[in-house]
């Protein structure tokens, strides 16, 4: 365990930062452009994990452990969340045959 | 605790009753459970304990705000039995899903570490991505299940980013240590200031504030009605409470950084919720618009961050909710009765034949815009009281002018209801569905008479 917190070390905390707002924006921009809902769905795990990263870093930088608690419990409502979207998604695939984002637009003034 | 244990055993139980086809039993069983929830939790009552490792809080805070979901939940789930009578399958899950929501929700209020506010958020969430579903083969409830998970999800990372970035500055979860972190340091880190404007903006999509408003009129008209109620009562309450909690308990040294989002948040939910309510031909959609309106109300009680804003809050929150709850009881109903889209035409002339449902909806309505004698006029204008003794003047004249502005939908139903003529005939009820209707409607005008027994608990 003390060698991973000091590999994690080696590279600058800054640089963990950049790349974890980095993936969440990817992931963000990819919920907002793209319209195949399993993307989406994958663009949230994205995000997710993007964060994960950032407490993982953290939490080796400090040498506190909370921050990888914090990790599981988010992986766990991660697993939960794809569960329920894909759910949601089956249902829509049976009903409209298709996955596409586009064809959810019946609710509107 | 054990009102968390009692809502999450009842919610098993009632997955059980599948097993024995009881479907007369369903609706006893859900009440008594929220109703033993209800005696344990008043029992909590000035204990004030720390549990789980001070992770949880139970304190009057929680207690009250606790009850005020608990009467909801209540009087959602009397309202269930005649809604449910067409759908002969899985209406058990239905229930248990509602119960296990409404675990997070008693979370969100209760809550002393970061951790447990994620956990209440998603326990309170992801079920109701499910409910808002739970017309499977309706493709407008599957686009309301999808938009919010779509949206709860995001507004669920954007949330644990602000964490991060808050444990990366404070190195804590804890609520009281990141408080005194905070105090402790003169300037506030840009990362922190960022932190606190992800889970502010995160809690802002969960209460449908606009400018993140923009999911909640399609989900609420989109999900079946009892989970749109459902969605709009305890939901929003539980995210206004678990938000006034964090604030005051754990970013009360920043206050000048998120009052600023507040401000924004409160003028652009009256202009949007004000104005998309009115345009609306739909009664559903222009409940969906008025809660948006009356999130801009419960945030001002928060913006002003004194002792009289957990109060006002907790009476804003009980008239709001039992006024919704009469609305959308009668939505339901006539919605049935008429088959229709809910427009403002199928309340035409309800109070001839209706006379009992017209005079719940006269209350619920009157109770939303503010007229005296209900519960919305203190709740109004304790929240008012609560905003002035801040210096925020200004924002409360915005106030006035929204509730006014409020007149104009609220009351074309009224007329609808008692001035114009239809050929419309009574409409079935079952005593379940009126015991909550006159429920909701006694105690919007007790406590409209009455208000200093909820104003002087906490």
């Amino acid at each position: 365990m003390d060698n991973i917190t000091t590999a994690i070390k080696l590279i600058p905390l800054e640089h963990y930062v950049f790349l974890c707002f980095a993936l969440f924006s990817i992931g963000v921009f990819g919920i907002l452009f793209r319209r195949n809902t399993i993307v989406m769905l994958m663009c949230i795990e994205l995000m997710l994990n993007s964060v994960n990263l950032l407490f993982t870093a953290f939490s080796a930088y400090r040498s506190d452990a909370a921050g990888q608690v914090f990790v599981f419990f988010i992986m766990v409502v991660a697993a939960v969340e794809v569960a329920v979207g894909l759910s949601i998604l089956v249902m829509m695939k049976r009903n409209v045959n298709s996955v596409d984002v586009n064809l959810l637009n019946k609710l509107k003034n | 605790m054990l009102t968390l244990i009692t809502i999450a055993a009842t919610g098993i139980i009632i997955l059980y009753t599948t097993f024995f086809k009881s479907r007369k039993l369903l609706v006893p069983i859900a009440i008594t459970g929220a109703l033993t929830a209800l005696a344990f939790n008043i029992s909590d009552w000035n204990t004030n304990q720390l549990l789980f490792n001070n992770m949880m809080k139970i304190d009057n805070y929680s207690v009250a705000f606790n009850s005020v979901m608990i009467l909801s939940l209540i009087l959602i789930l009397l309202l269930s039995h005649q809604y449910f009578k067409g759908v002969d399958k899985n209406v058990s899950e239905i229930y248990s899903l509602l119960f296990f929501s409404f675990t997070g929700a008693c979370l969100l209020t209760s809550f002393n570490n970061f951790t447990m506010l994620f956990i209440g958020i998603e326990t309170m969430s992801i079920p109701l991505y499910v409910l808002a579903g739970s017309k499977k083969f309706s493709i407008r409830s599957n686009e309301a299940s999808f938009k919010y998970f779509i949206m709860g999800s995001f507004a669920t990372a954007i949330f644990l980013l602000g964490v991060a970035l808050v444990y990366g500055v404070t190195g804590s979860f804890n609520m009281s240590e990141v408080s005194e972190y905070i105090s402790a340091t003169a300037k506030i880190s840009s990362l922190m200031k960022l932190g606190i404007l992800f889970i502010v903006i995160s809690i802002g999509f969960k209460i449908a504030a606009a400018p993140f408003h923009f999911w909640a009129p399609d989900v609420y008209e989109g999900s079946p009605t009892l989970v749109t109620t459902y969605m709009a009562t305890v939901v929003k309450v539980a995210g206004i409470a678990a938000l006034l909690r964090l604030l005051t308990g754990c970013f009360i040294g920043a206050a000048a950084e998120w009052q600023h989002i507040l401000e924004a948040f409160i003028i652009l939910s009256f202009v949007i919720g004000n104005f998309g309510a009115i345009q609306q031909q739909s009664v559903k959609r222009m409940l969906a618009y008025s809660s948006i309106s009356h999130t801009g109300f419960m945030l001002l009680a928060i913006i002003a961050i004194n002792q009289f804003s957990a109060s006002s809050l907790l009476y804003y929150s009980l008239s709001y909710s039992l006024a919704t709850i009469a609305a959308f009881a009668v939505l339901i109903l006539v919605k049935n009765y008429k088959n229709s889209d809910a427009s403002y035409e199928s309340f035409n002339g309800l109070a001839k034949h209706n006379p009992f449902l017209a005079f719940v909806m006269l209350t619920a309505m009157l109770s939303m815009t503010g007229i005296p004698i209900t519960a919305g006029f203190f709740a109004k204008y304790y929240v008012f009281l609560a905003s002035v003794k801040s210096g925020y003047s200004w924002l409360v004249i915005c106030a006035i002018i929204a509730a006014l502005v409020g007149v104009a939908y609220y009351f074309r139903i009224i007329i609808n209801m008692y001035y114009k003529e239809s050929n419309s005939e009574k409409i079935i009820k079952d005593n379940y569905f009126v015991i909550s209707l006159i429920i909701a409607t006694a105690i919007t005008l007790a406590v409209g008479i009455l208000p200093q027994f909820i104003i002087g608990l906490i």
